[in-house]
């Protein structure tokens, strides 16, 4: 239950940073999620990718040289 | 429909022969239940059938666990899949498909299925290592070495000092264990995106197959160092 929490609270920050924000905000919420739970931001991005949000990612990853 | 008759005579006199006491009002209903569900079933109500028969298997269950160890029993692994099954047919049934907030994010099904699939990996974690005997103290090193730390969670508080007469355990196979529980989260990994979108493994195989690689290697030098065998503080 604990997790279907915070996999909501992180499904509903990644589609806000998405309409919201800049690209490189939904790296900057895979970064903070990936220091408390990485099931939870693996399975939202693959759902996302699934559902075609490719507009998602449209700015280059800061980690890219 | 005689099969299905069968079992309920048969608990009925089996759980008389141990006990007169056993024989209750629990007794008497729960074949009686497992008549109407199955003749549920042959109407054509069998999603509901399979939802009243987990919360049947649930109480009898639970009844069960709070009579032999009383009721702050702790859950067991059957009681554990019991509640996945209530997840999967009562609850997921219930839940809308349809979006509940303005962008359309949290669709409460999609959402529960996936829940489920963590749960499911997770049991299957419990599952294995209670097969593997967790309560007996896990050999960490060696071919079927794997620890207590492959079930990431959920395994209920450990005493926080070891019990007496179990010695201190060293350090390496610690450190065994834990990229030993590494390797296996690459593959957890790896088993969500197949099941969730597995257009994206192809991406995701390489950099994940070489960062398990690297870990299960390492573990194994310090499996092959370290002492055959270490007892584990009992948990639950």
């Amino acid at each position: 239950m604990r997790f279907a929490a915070f996999f909501a609270a992180v499904l509903l920050v990644v589609r806000l940073v998405q309409v919201y924000a800049s690209g490189h905000g939904v790296y900057l919420v895979a970064a903070l999620a990936g220091t408390t739970d990485v099931d939870a931001i693996t399975l939202s991005m693959a759902q996302y990718a699934r559902s075609g949000n490719s507009g998602l990612l449209s700015r280059p990853s800061p980690l890219r040289p | 429909m005689l099969a299905s008759l069968a079992p309920g005579p048969a608990g009925y006199v089996i759980s008389g022969a141990h006990s007169a006491d056993a024989l209750g009002l629990t007794t008497e209903l729960a074949p009686v239940a497992a008549c109407l569900l199955g003749a549920m079933t042959t109407l054509g109500y069998r999603g509901l059938a399979v939802g009243l028969g987990v919360a049947v298997a649930a109480v009898l269950a639970y009844k069960a666990a709070a009579a032999r160890h009383g009721a702050a029993a702790r859950p067991r692994g059957r009681v554990r899949g019991l509640r996945l099954l209530i997840a999967t047919f009562i609850v997921l049934p219930l839940l809308p498909d349809q979006p509940i907030d303005p962008w359309g994010a949290l669709r409460p099904r999609s959402l529960w299925m996936l829940v489920l699939l963590i749960s499911s990996l997770s049991l299957v974690g419990y599952v294995a290592t209670r097969l593997l005997g967790a309560n007996r103290g896990i050999p960490l090193t060696g071919p079927d070495g794997r620890p207590r730390v492959l079930d990431r969670g959920d395994t209920g508080p450990c005493p926080a000092e070891p019990r007496p007469g179990v010695m201190p355990p060293p350090r390496r196979p610690w450190t065994s264990g834990i990229l030993l529980a590494w390797a296996v989260m690459f593959a957890r990994i790896v088993v969500e995106v197949a099941v969730v979108n597995a257009s994206l493994l192809g991406e995701l195989l390489p950099p994940f197959v070489a960062m398990a690689v690297v870990a299960a290697a390492w573990q194994r030098t310090f499996a092959a160092t370290g002492p055959a065998t270490i007892a584990l503080p009992a948990c639950r």
